[in-house]
């Protein structure tokens, strides 16, 4: 602020500028106090308090969880989450909730990496009150990344989940969420929007059906194979290291699932390829973090067996069915089943 | 630190001019060299490790001048001058050099991959005219702070304008905040920094999207009739709100520090002549080329053979200047010949109606930006397929924000023109407020997510 009294420093011009000076800071700090007390992504930061929930939104696509999945990870009606991308996207918490008495919410971040992921796992688990009972984590190639990577075309709003106010503030800052977020949220406060689905699940089976993927050209692609395929023969693993910490910090009570999800069988790669010395040796750093922590299991379905060799089950090489999806349900339920039971 | 980022706008901007403010006032000595470290600062923010190498240019190109003054060798001019242009060619054209030779066979020169300092083009030529018109007599040498700031106050320092030492110079030791106009000063710098920012967030960057897709397709392969145009047309008025605004920026800042600096831009794209053109886009860079390159190569005053290969050479270097690949020599090469096309129009006592002369400067330049655009010749080639119709017709060209964006070039006063206008109403200042958060905002947008690989 200049200092008055000096010459040059009086008169309409002065004023016309310290205008402006205090609108702007005023304005500033109302849109910002304004956006940070309605909390437009339900992120609970906001002392103002409320129901958990977010509106639904008018086309789910899979840039839609990445905003809504702030609200349902704090949402105290779950005490499990699964954590991962489209591969294990096909798991129903419905399904795991009715077999193990354990709510269950999908905390999927569709074409997320380890980075994403594990925002959003750091996210659930400071939100809890008491010690989550089971979470499970699906372990596609990118956890097999030499160092912790996120999507290079699909972007995440990490400030949306970052422990920083400021960086949550600046992040929320936008056109968009004033112009966008904050009217389709205050109608659904206002009863005028439904909320989106709590639990997070969102069956892709449609969503392919649409594209095209029922098709026999589709179908004859599977005997080909796998387009993408991502090789790391550097040794390091640090996205699975970045996950052995967390795992490490986790309570003791709560039960890990690190599921591989299965692929098509000719999406494993020939054996001696670069692609299957990677699956190999990644193999082996994911089960030494099971083996690493007591209560962590390992569900590979990442292997030749006769359900990843039947086309029926797979959409495309690394998507598959309901069909295969119940069949990994029911192996998780089992254990948590098992170490639920009084005396296990 | 970039002018649209919340990081100047909300926190170094208003501190600084804080700051400033409790100076200029208390301790009017502490000004400069306050100054010159916020620059510092303000330069060092985009990556510290640059923090040496301007320190460093700025002490060694001060220690010359000094030592120049004290022995009056010319050779140390020479040297020093050279140094420049060695530094700069190091970091910026290093890896342009080696690849041209690594074509010729035999020849393997390795890549230095040298990470480029900001601004270092437009630095290197401060140094320069300083040292060149120190040699010619026609200035004297400044103590080390005024120099520093001479080549490193933070409005121009990363994009210009181009500063002339005695633009400038002179401002270093006023009063500003005495002055009788210094609150007009003030509120006008106000009004020309959110003009400028408006030009680009609400302009230049809507137009990027029309741009990127098509020249990223282009480098890939043919493009349709109306993505070429649209791509061509759209970043014709990308280019020009995005520099513009950003030197509106600058001269806005500078203005709120008490410092007027040159101005850049004169609506170019109602040029009348490829020469009257290149007198109303970056202006400074115009001078300085005609001024330190041009002349010294021989100007018109040798002959009218020379003054075109002077023309070509001149203009070609600038092309160099603008970036390390050959399509910028390209580009260069082009506006060198049509220059020299209009040189020698005018000598032949040729005429030209304006509005024809009008409409082939427009058609020149548009479609000589593909050439600046595009990454590689075969994506200018593919561009300049769908422009002459060699492509298929396509559809869904977007004309509406291309349409706004030409009335707005053409029609509308310039920046400075039009801040210069308003009377000072309170509540033209809250409209300007309500401007700028919404801005603020909008920035914060198009910076929605971060995309860089982190590295644990």
């Amino acid at each position: 602020m200049a200092p008055s009294g000096v010459a040059g420093w009086s008169g309409p011009w002065r004023r016309f500028a310290v205008t402006f000076m205090a609108t702007s800071a005023a304005g500033l700090v109302g849109v910002a106090a304004l956006l940070f007390l309605i909390d437009p992504f339900d992120s609970g930061r906001s002392p103002v308090a409320r129901p958990p929930g977010v509106p639904a939104p008018d086309v789910e696509t899979s840039a839609t969880s990445r905003l809504e999945n702030a609200s349902r990870g704090r949402d105290h009606a779950f005490q499990a989450a699964i954590i991962g991308n489209s591969r294990i996207q096909a798991l129903e918490p419905e399904n795991l909730s009715d077999a193990t008495g354990i709510p269950f919410v999908s905390l999927v971040i569709q074409a997320s990496r380890s980075r994403e992921q594990l925002a959003v796992l750091d996210w659930f688990i400071r939100h809890r009150e008491a010690p989550p009972k089971a979470i499970i984590i699906g372990l596609d190639m990118p956890w097999c990344d030499d160092r912790v990577s996120m999507s290079p075309t699909d972007p995440f709003p990490f400030w949306l989940y970052d422990r920083s106010r400021v960086a949550y503030l600046e992040g929320l800052l936008r056109y968009s969420v004033l112009a966008e977020y904050v009217p389709r949220y205050l109608g659904y406060l206002f009863g005028l929007r439904d909320r989106a689905r709590p639990d997070g699940y969102w069956d892709y089976e449609p969503v392919y059906k649409k594209l095209g993927y029922d098709s026999p050209e589709r179908r004859q692609k599977l005997q080909g194979p796998d387009a993408e395929v991502e090789v790391n023969l550097t040794g390091r693993f640090g996205a699975a290291e970045a996950l052995a910490e967390r795992l490490a910090n986790l309570p003791p009570e709560t039960t890990v699932f690190l599921v591989r999800p299965p692929v098509y069988v000719t999406g494993l790669g020939a054996a001696g390829s670069d692609q299957a010395k990677t699956d190999a040796a990644c193999r082996a750093v994911h089960a030494a973090l099971a083996a690493g922590r007591a209560n962590t299991y390992l569900i590979d379905w990442r292997v030749d067996r006769p359900e990843t060799r039947s086309p029926d089950g797979f959409i495309d090489h690394t998507h598959y069915r309901k069909s295969v999806a119940r069949m990994i349900e029911a192996e998780i339920a089992a254990i948590l089943k098992k170490v639920q039971a009084p005396g296990s | 630190m970039l002018f649209n980022s919340y990081a100047f706008l909300l926190v170094f901007l208003p501190a600084a001019l804080a700051l400033h403010a409790l100076v200029e006032r208390f301790q009017p000595s502490w000004r400069l060299p306050l100054l010159l470290v916020l620059s510092i600062l303000f330069y060092g923010y985009w990556d510290w490790r640059f923090i040496p190498l301007i320190i460093l240019s700025i002490v060694i190109n001060w220690a010359i001048a000094t030592l120049f003054a004290s022995t009056r060798r010319e050779s140390l001019i020479v040297i020093a001058i050279t140094a420049n242009l060695f530094v700069l060619a190091l970091f910026k054209y290093a890896d342009f050099f080696a690849g041209l030779a690594n074509m010729l066979p035999g020849v393997s020169i390795p890549m230095l991959s040298l990470a480029l300092p900001l601004g270092i083009s437009f630095f290197t030529f401060h140094h320069v005219m300083y040292l060149t018109d120190l040699r010619a007599g026609k200035t004297k040498p400044f103590d080390l702070v005024r120099y520093g700031l001479y080549i490193a106050f933070f409005p121009q320092v990363l994009a210009g304008p181009l500063v002339r030492w005695s633009e400038i110079m002179h401002q270093f030791d006023e009063r500003p905040y005495q002055r009788s106009d210094a609150a007009e000063r003030f509120a006008r710098g106000i009004m020309l920094l959110i003009v400028g920012l408006a030009k680009k967030v609400l302009i230049g960057d809507q137009l990027a999207v029309n741009v990127n897709p098509v020249f990223a397709a282009a480098e890939l392969g043919s493009v349709t009739v109306a993505q070429a145009w649209q791509g061509t047309l759209s970043f014709t008025f990308q280019i020009y709100f995005d520099f513009s605004g950003y030197t509106d920026m600058a001269l806005g800042i500078a203005l709120m520090f008490g410092v007027v600096l040159p101005q850049n831009f004169d609506t170019p794209y109602r040029a009348l002549s490829l020469q009257d053109f290149w007198r109303r886009w970056h202006m400074t860079l115009s001078r300085f080329l005609r001024d330190y390159l041009y002349i010294a190569l021989g100007g018109n005053r040798h002959g009218l053979a020379l003054q075109l290969l002077a023309l070509f050479a001149t203009m070609t270097l600038g092309g160099l200047w603008h970036g390390a690949g050959m399509t910028f020599v390209a580009w260069g090469v082009a506006h060198g010949v049509g220059l020299g096309v209009c040189v020698l129009w005018r000598r032949a006592g040729l005429s030209m109606h304006p509005i024809i002369g009008w409409f082939l400067t427009f058609l020149f330049v548009v479609l000589t930006w593909v050439l600046f655009r595009a990454e590689s010749f075969q994506g200018a080639l593919n561009i300049y397929e769908g422009l002459l119709g060699l492509a298929p017709l396509g559809s869904g060209f977007k004309w509406r924000a291309i349409a706004w964006a030409a009335v707005f070039a053409m029609i509308g006063p310039t920046a400075w023109a039009l801040v210069h206008k308003p009377q000072p109403h309170p509540l033209l200042a809250v409209a300007l407020a309500v401007m700028f958060i919404v801005l603020l905002l909008k920035i914060g947008d198009s910076e929605s997510y971060e995309f860089i690989y982190f590295q644990f």
